[in-house]
């Protein structure tokens, strides 16, 4: 019995052994893994945030050029982004053809601003809307236009980015016809 | 006694094996799935690529390119429903661009060419993408076929004068013999086809309207109209093409179903960018209405045109599959209205709608 129970036992201790062997090597591979996995979440979290940047100022240039936006004289294109038909994407890109457009700009935010000459005071910052277009001041009672507009329900990166631009406001009051001023383009990508 | 003392080493290897191969399935597994992730990136990267570099050139009014891919990968464009991309087996994505290439491509190096589309005004870029598998053999006696491949004419510097199709694509002319292998897409301007469609030969045939095709007289594009026939060997189909961009598009398009895919998606661009125009005719009346007692009606005429072209957008984006000329020409005759009355507001020094 003595002889059983000793063998039993060295049995019971070489299984331990290896049990403990086992264990150890399990957390070691797993705390290998989970290391691997941050690093690799973390490359790829930086990877997905070049790509997006990239991507923002593919689109910043595609935008300037589309003919929504995009000034035209006598069926010629023009280097400029014409202010009433911003006015109008307000109408067609974020309202009634939105649908359309998400396709195209995803979830993002665009964006124009006047930075040149500034605005100052109550109108800066001010969306110019069709209200704003009637009056008399415009265009200097506003300095803003909202192209397009689609936010995730939570946002965890945003990549903004923007490239000036020359404004055209076509027919505005007499003094002003054919009037150029200098804004940005801005564009907000979400994640 | 001898049987029990024998347990423990026995059990222990059991357990070993078993953890041994629990251990390594995890490693293959894992190695596996890194593979497959790896291919998936790959994809991704492709898609990203090609998107990015369309969406890059849609700014050019004229450009090429070669895209060079990750690997060799096979690209679907319009398949199996239009508007749509895939790389291999990624996920497909939805594209609103007017792509006109063979539905299937599989290069390393893709060939790319955009023209801008207007009809009177810019509606979109057209892209052109082949994957040099593909030779183009135009034929034809008039000056479009010379001016499509880009031969040089006596006294002319080739080609500042006139656009064609560039040289990155594998496109001959006439005297060219075929070499056996290689598909070839014929191409027969204002004549009839003289070679029978087969599963390597692929027949096409372009009518244009009149003389307007060529770049004689620095004609606009726009006026360029014509009808396309495809022919298969088990019959021919035939539609329209608005435009010189549209008539590029038949040249690289893999058949009617491809070409009426883009033709859908250059339509709906079309509606919203005439809409946009619509809406500008609309609001520089009202300026015009309160800077002074009265106001200038052609604006007032341009957008009731240029919201009968809507309708008819509508109407034809519908039936894009059954165009036929009658379609073209009433099209056409809209376009023609819409630039005159956008002409009178220049002569009279009246600030133009496009």
């Amino acid at each position: 019995m003595r002889g059983k129970a000793k063998y039993s036992k060295k049995g019971q201790i070489g299984l331990i052994e290896m049990i403990m062997v086992i264990f150890i090597v399990t957390v070691l591979i797993v705390v290998g893994i989970v290391f691997y996995t941050g690093v690799l979440k973390q490359s790829i979290q930086k990877k997905g945030g070049e790509i997006l940047s990239q991507k923002a100022e593919v689109e910043l240039r595609a935008i300037q050029g589309m003919p929504e936006i995009e000034c035209s004289k006598n069926v010629r294109r023009e280097d400029c982004i014409d202010t009433l038909k911003l006015l109008i994407a307000k109408e067609v890109i974020d309202g009634e053809e939105k649908g359309y457009y998400a396709t195209i700009f995803g979830r993002k935010r665009v964006l124009v601003k006047q930075v040149y000459p500034e605005l100052q005071g109550q109108v800066e910052n001010q969306e110019c809307t069709q209200e704003k277009y009637n009056q008399e001041v415009y265009p200097n009672n506003c300095d803003t236009w909202i192209i397009y507009e689609s936010r995730p329900a939570t946002i965890t990166e945003v990549n903004k980015i923007s490239v000036p631009v020359s404004l055209y406001f076509p027919n505005a009051a007499e003094d002003r016809k054919n009037e150029y001023r200098i804004g940005e383009l801005i564009i907000e990508s979400y994640r | 006694m001898k049987e029990k003392r024998g347990i423990a080493p026995v059990f222990q290897y059991i357990f070993v094996a078993i953890a041994g191969i629990i251990i390594l399935s995890f490693f293959v597994q894992s190695a596996l799935r890194q593979s497959n992730i790896s291919k998936e990136v790959g994809n991704i990267q492709t898609v990203n690529a090609l998107e990015d570099n369309l969406r890059a050139l849609e700014v050019a009014t004229n450009a090429n390119k070669e895209i060079q891919l990750a690997a060799k990968q096979g690209i679907t464009v319009n398949k199996p429903v239009c508007g749509v991309l895939r790389v291999e087996n990624s996920p497909q994505i939805r594209t609103q661009e007017a792509i006109f290439s063979n539905t299937e491509l599989k290069a390393d190096k893709l060939k790319v060419w955009t023209v801008s589309w207007e009809y009177p005004y810019r509606i979109m870029n057209f892209f052109f993408l082949a994957d040099g598998q593909t030779e183009y053999i135009v034929q034809g006696t008039g000056r479009l076929a010379e001016e499509l491949v880009g031969i040089q004419r006596q006294g002319e510097p080739c080609c500042d004068n006139f656009e064609f199709i560039p040289k990155i694509f594998n496109v001959k002319t006439n005297s060219y013999t075929p070499q056996s292998g290689q598909v070839k897409k014929y191409v027969f301007i204002n004549q009839e086809p003289t070679v029978a469609p087969a599963p390597t030969a692929e027949v096409l045939k372009i009518q244009t309207d009149g003389e307007k095709c060529d770049e004689q007289g620095n004609r606009e594009d726009s006026e360029c109209t014509g009808v396309v026939t495809f022919y298969k060997e088990e019959g021919q189909e035939t539609t329209v093409f608005f435009g010189k961009a549209m008539l590029y598009g038949s040249i690289f398009a893999k058949d009617k179903k491809s070409y009426d895919c883009s033709l859908e998606a250059a339509f709906e661009r079309m509606e919203k960018v005439t809409k946009v125009y619509e809406k500008r005719a609309e609001k520089l009346f009202a300026k015009d209405m309160q800077d002074q007692l009265s106001p200038n009606p052609t604006y007032l005429r341009i957008k009731e045109s240029l919201h009968t072209l809507i309708t008819t957008l509508e109407n034809k984006k519908i039936k894009v599959r059954q165009l036929t000329q009658a379609d073209l020409q009433e099209i056409a005759q809209q376009k023609e209205i819409i630039q005159n009355l956008n002409e009178v507001l220049r002569s009279e020094g009246k600030g133009q709608v496009f």
